[in-house]
């Protein structure tokens, strides 16, 4: 009996370690071959939770439990985890995307293929180890097998985060899990073979790490010729991205997370912006300026002017690559002339009173939360407050061709005025690419003066005759290009002065964004992701099924589900936005994803223990619900981490609390592997629904203020009090 | 006339539900009923009663009751075919004709240059996809008839009016009407064309143009129909038609890293042009950048475009330029006989022209091209 206790301890803890492992390695895995934004993350939750939802519901008979069938269970899912990561990393082979991004259906199919099989093991065997031990009369066997599994979900995130991230390889890492299941029940019923069992595990562990690197690097490096130019250099995962260097004739490319960002040598892309920096300052000699970009060829020309320059980037990784190649490439510049700040752009104006000359900033595309940071209204703000009197404000963003379609011209829109609106003295250029240009002056700029006074001065002024001997054949006619009088006029005329401001609480240039760029994909799915009302009507159905498929099971069953639906759908938005308020505030979250998915856990661990109690103190915990949405409201607007952690925490805990509440205070008669099943699909149905809401329903139409809609959804769930 | 199928007003109508329910606006259905207007194509022919086979392009489509082309600017409706972009006009600039870019044409002028919806290709890299692959209904145009055109482009004063930015010859009817009607203005007609057009509609139509600039997409039809839906034969056609015509061609190809920056295949394309259109035709390599679905691609190394000139050059091709890289030295005219600077540009601006007469002023070579208006 002993022995059976200590197995679904085990069982439950592993199944909860493994599950929290596979899903930090799963998303980080697949945001590298897919696009990267919000969508995918979202499109990944809602699979994974489907996958559990599924599980879940299938597993309701009521036949005795065989621990032989829990041992295949926890073995099979570290294996199916293995094959899909093998499956991941062959699908660029097979299907190739060259130059392009897979689009939303082929994302959509990858991630099935590659979570729902793992993910309907982990919904199956939570109601199958609680009606196993209920079998052996435990006590609370629902909060029991909750509280292990959570625990062992937060174990699995602290272990990744602060482990395995810098030892292991994802193959690897699935190999010593699918070890450890085989292993586990061994331990357990075979305690002779102990020595043996730990020695055989040490060894092919050992030869596991050692062989799997090899194994990544073939698949890794077929996969990157198939599908960009170039051979591969290196690659590495650095705390920000999976980082590619690769080698196309005599340049080389650098990508992020499978995503192109930097070309080396080239000399001209940045012409056009050295073009705005010198016709906005005309004497950069001594001038202090901040840059912040993908080019290395500004901050060398600058530097090689007498400017006093400094280069702000993120992830130091990337930047020793960056340099060592820059080295070689620009024998001629001088790189210990330039400071490199090791911070995002925002992130540096926030810490520092420091005022510059110039900020030039080249940012990338807003195709997530991420990015729009540089450019909502709160981060010109900033840029203005750090700008010395004079100082000049600089910023290339992705324009319009010849024409801009409804959603372009609202991310235009959305962005210019919020660019405006803190620099109304300012210059505005039209095309394809389009320089923002602010003056911090409130004398107003006449544009003719300035076009003139650059074309006729420039190359006779100090500066223009360094630059004149630095870049060949340099001539500032070529403004001109940005400033076609036809191109500027349909820009003012078209953009709409009305559409909303572009912020942090609203992002709205982000979703324009997003929806222009799923336009571009062809993608069918993607035409109606874009349609919040599809997507709502979806859910409703979504939600209406379930709960009439539950009646079949009783009221109780119906009830109870609606309940668990709701409180899972609140904290899995509530993550959501949790996590894109935390990317608004402090930038990259790729490093700190698996600590917010621990802290989940423990959330979800500890708001079990409190259902030990004799009482259900339903109201309380309602409460604390809606005190920890509210915290995260204050995190929103006091931008303090520490309310965001006891945010997550308390919403898990409250969450988290509520199944195991449920399963135990049960009014009818009914097996509790039933109940089980109905209340585990049904969280993880709402959390589905909630990891898809988030992004494409509340946060494009509330923006941050979609908190608002899940306070009034957890005050909703005090209807539901008699039932407890 | 606005004929509309009721696929088009329920479509209309979804959308502008939809937009209604989170902008405030109807604008689908406004344009679904306002701005479209429907002018009977040339080069088609009835299958029967109901169906029709457009005959503009080598697409050849045939269509039913209510279908559009591949090109999304024709459609049949009871029997008849109908350009839905005839004077639709979508995008309207005033453009330098280097950006076109036309080296040896009018150099220094401008080009009120206009666009519609649509195009008879789908290519992955296209600059103008919001165009090109846009219904009409799905654009906000204005309606300018071919009169009004030339007079607009004679009050702009420019003195050239360039078809451009999607597929020009969808709008087929519109540029022959115009051509017509510039001619006797004395503003010229150049379109910027992919050159996918069929013999039939291409040997009426380039007689009354003043010049054409042809995308050489690649030497490669498996480029042309991986990456732009179509085929590589009816454009080599085209090529050689323009020049039997004798109208001003030239010629651009993107190069764009891995798909069709192979040396062999510039070799073939260079001695195509040579034995085929003359070593004199301007040949330009233009940089690809990022865009539309090959986002993920780097830009053309500067060292590739240098390249594939140098190969083009190699092959007795005598104007090779290099576009997309501003202040690069190979985007100036010089001499094919004594080699010396004669146009120098800047972007894509004229900055010098030294030309005399269209003569080269150091030793007096006639350079190729169409020099005053």
């Amino acid at each position: 009996m002993k022995k059976k206790v200590l197995f679904v301890i085990l069982a439950a803890f592993f199944i909860g370690f493994s599950s929290s492992i596979a899903q930090a390695i799963m998303i980080r895995e697949l945001l590298t071959i897919f696009r990267g934004n919000e969508l995918s993350v979202g499109i990944i939750m809602a699979i994974w939770l489907g996958g559990i939802f599924t599980g879940a519901v299938f597993s309701k008979t009521k036949q005795i439990v065989h621990p032989k069938f829990i041992i295949a269970m926890i073995i099979v899912h570290p294996f199916l985890f293995l094959v899909s990561l093998i499956v991941l990393y062959s699908i660029p082979i097979v299907y190739s995307s060259y130059g392009a991004f897979y689009q939303l259906d082929a994302e959509i199919m990858i991630a099935l293929l590659c979570l729902f099989p793992q993910c309907f093991v982990i919904g199956y065997v939570f109601p199958v180890l609680i009606q196993y031990a209920d079998e052996l009369l435990v006590k609370h066997p629902g909060s029991i097998v909750f509280l292990l599994e959570s625990s062992g979900a937060f174990a699995g995130g602290i272990a990744f985060t602060f482990f395995i991230l810098f030892v292991l390889n994802p193959i690897g890492t699935a190999i010593v899990l699918l070890l450890c299941a085989t292993t586990l029940p061994l331990l357990i019923y075979n305690q002779k073979k102990h020595c043996v069992t730990i020695a055989l595990v040490f060894i092919i562990l050992l030869f596991s790490i050692t062989q799997t690197n090899k194994v990544e690097q073939t698949l890794i490096q077929k996969s990157f010729a198939i599908n960009h130019p170039g051979s591969l250099l290196l690659y590495k995962r650095t705390p920000y991205q999976m980082m590619y260097v690769a080698k196309n004739y005599d340049t080389y490319s650098l990508y992020g997370n499978n995503i192109f960002y930097t070309q080396l040598p080239d000399d001209y892309e940045v012409r056009p912006l050295l073009h705005a920096l010198f016709a906005s300052i005309h004497d950069i000699l001594g001038k202090n300026i901040l840059i912040a970009g993908d080019t290395l060829y500004l901050p060398y020309v600058a530097t090689k002017l007498q400017a006093v320059v400094d280069y702000c980037t993120v992830d130091r990784s990337l930047w020793n690559t960056f340099h060592t190649l820059g080295k070689q490439l620009y024998p001629d510049f001088d790189f210990n002339k330039f400071n490199v700040i090791f911070s995002d752009t925002r992130g540096l104006l926030s810490k520092t009173s420091r005022r510059w000359d110039g900020i030039v900033i080249i940012p990338p595309p807003p195709d997530s939360i991420l990015h729009n940071r540089l450019y909502t209204l709160e981060f010109f703000q900033s840029c203005k407050m750090h700008l010395n009197q004079d100082g000049v404000f600089i910023m290339q963003i992705e324009g319009f061709a010849n024409i801009m379609n409804p959603s372009l011209r609202r991310y235009i829109s959305s962005v210019l005025n919020s660019f405006t609106k803190m620099f109304p003295t300012s210059i505005v250029s039209a095309g394809e690419t389009i320089y923002l240009i602010g003056f911090n002056t409130g004398n107003t700029i006449d544009f003719n003066n300035y076009r003139q006074n650059y074309l006729t001065n420039f190359l006779k002024s100090d500066t223009g005759k360094s630059v004149a001997a630095i870049i060949p054949h340099f001539n500032p006619k070529e403004l001109d290009m940005f400033f076609q009088p036809t191109h500027l006029a349909y820009l003012n005329t078209t953009i709409k002065h009305s559409a909303m401001v572009n912020t942090d609480i609203m992002p709205q240039a982000y979703f324009e964004y997003l929806a222009n760029t799923l336009k571009q994909t062809d993608s069918y799915i993607g035409t109606f992701m874009i349609q919040p009302a599809v997507i709502a009507i979806i859910m409703i159905c979504i939600a209406v099924a379930a709960t009439a498929y539950f009646l079949r099971r009783g009221k109780e069953h119906a009830v109870k589900g609606l309940v668990i639906f709701i409180a899972g759908f609140i904290s899995m938005s509530a993550m959501v936005i949790a996590l894109m308020g935390y990317q608004n505030v402090y930038g990259i979250l790729y490093y700190r994803i698996a600590f917010c998915n621990a802290l989940f856990m423990l959330g979800l661990a500890s708001g079990c223990t409190t259902t030990f109690t004799a009482k259900p103190l339903y109201a309380l915990r309602i409460m604390t619900l809606i005190g920890s949405l509210t915290m995260l409201a204050l995190f929103i607007i006091m931008k303090h981490v520490l309310l965001l952690y006891c945010s997550i925490f308390f919403i898990a805990a409250i969450t988290g609390s509520l199944l195991p509440l449920l399963l135990k205070n049960t009014q009818e008669t009914y097996t509790t592997r039933l109940l089980a099943s109905t209340l585990d699909a049904s969280d993880h149905l709402g959390a589905m629904c909630g990891a898809l809401a988030a992004p494409f329903i509340l946060l494009p139409i509330f923006g941050m203020y979609s908190i608002g809609i899940l306070l009034l959804l957890s005050i909703s769930l005090f209807v539901f009090k008699k039932w407890i | 006339m606005s004929r509309l199928t009721r696929k088009d007003i329920v479509q209309a109508g979804i959308a502008s539900l939809q937009t209604a329910l989170f902008t405030g606006t109807i604008a689908p259905l406004y344009y679904c009923f306002a701005a479209i207007s429907y002018h009977e194509a040339m080069h088609w022919k009835k299958v029967d009663t109901k169906t029709v086979q457009c005959m503009l392009c080598p697409n050849q489509c045939m269509l039913s009751n209510g279908d559009k082309g591949l090109c999304k600017a024709r459609q049949c409706i009871n029997g008849t075919l109908y350009s839905l972009v005839y004077g639709n006009i979508a995008a309207c600039h005033i453009d330098p004709i280097e950006k076109k870019p036309l080296y040896h044409f009018m150099p220094g002028n401008e080009a009120l240059s206009v666009a519609t919806a649509g195009c008879n290709f789908s290519c992955k890299f296209c600059q103008n996809w919001q165009l090109s692959q846009s219904h009409p209904h799905e654009l906000d145009s204005k309606s300018i008839t071919p009169v009004q055109l030339v007079n607009n482009a004679l009050n702009k004063k420019t003195p050239i009016i360039a078809f451009t930015y999607n597929e020009p010859t969808i709008q087929y009817e519109y540029i022959y009407d115009t051509a017509v009607q510039a001619k006797k203005k004395h503003v010229a007609c150049v379109i910027i064309s992919n050159g996918y057009c069929n013999k039939n509609a291409s040997d009426l139509l380039y007689p009354m143009l003043d010049a054409i600039k042809i995308d050489f997409k690649a030497y490669s039809q498996k480029f042309y129909s991986e990456i732009c839906g179509g085929n590589l034969q009816p454009v080599l056609n085209n090529i050689v038609l323009a020049k039997k015509k004798k109208v001003w061609i030239e010629l651009v190809n993107l190069l764009i890293p891995t798909l069709n920056d192979n040396p062999n295949d510039i070799t073939a394309m260079a001695k195509f042009i040579k034995s085929h259109v003359g070593d004199t035709t301007p040949l330009h390599f233009t940089r690809f950048y990022p865009i539309y679905q090959l986002k993920n691609i780097p830009p053309t190394p500067v060292s590739t475009l240098e390249r594939c000139k140098e190969i083009a050059v190699s092959e007795g091709l005598k104007y090779v330029y290099i576009g997309n890289v501003p202040g690069h030295p190979a985007n100036n005219t010089y001499c094919h006989t004594c080699g010396k600077l004669v146009i120098e540009r800047s972007g894509f601006y004229t900055t010098s022209n030294k030309l005399k007469s269209g003569h080269c002023p150091h030793c007096n070579t006639r350079i190729p091209g169409i020099w005053t208006s």
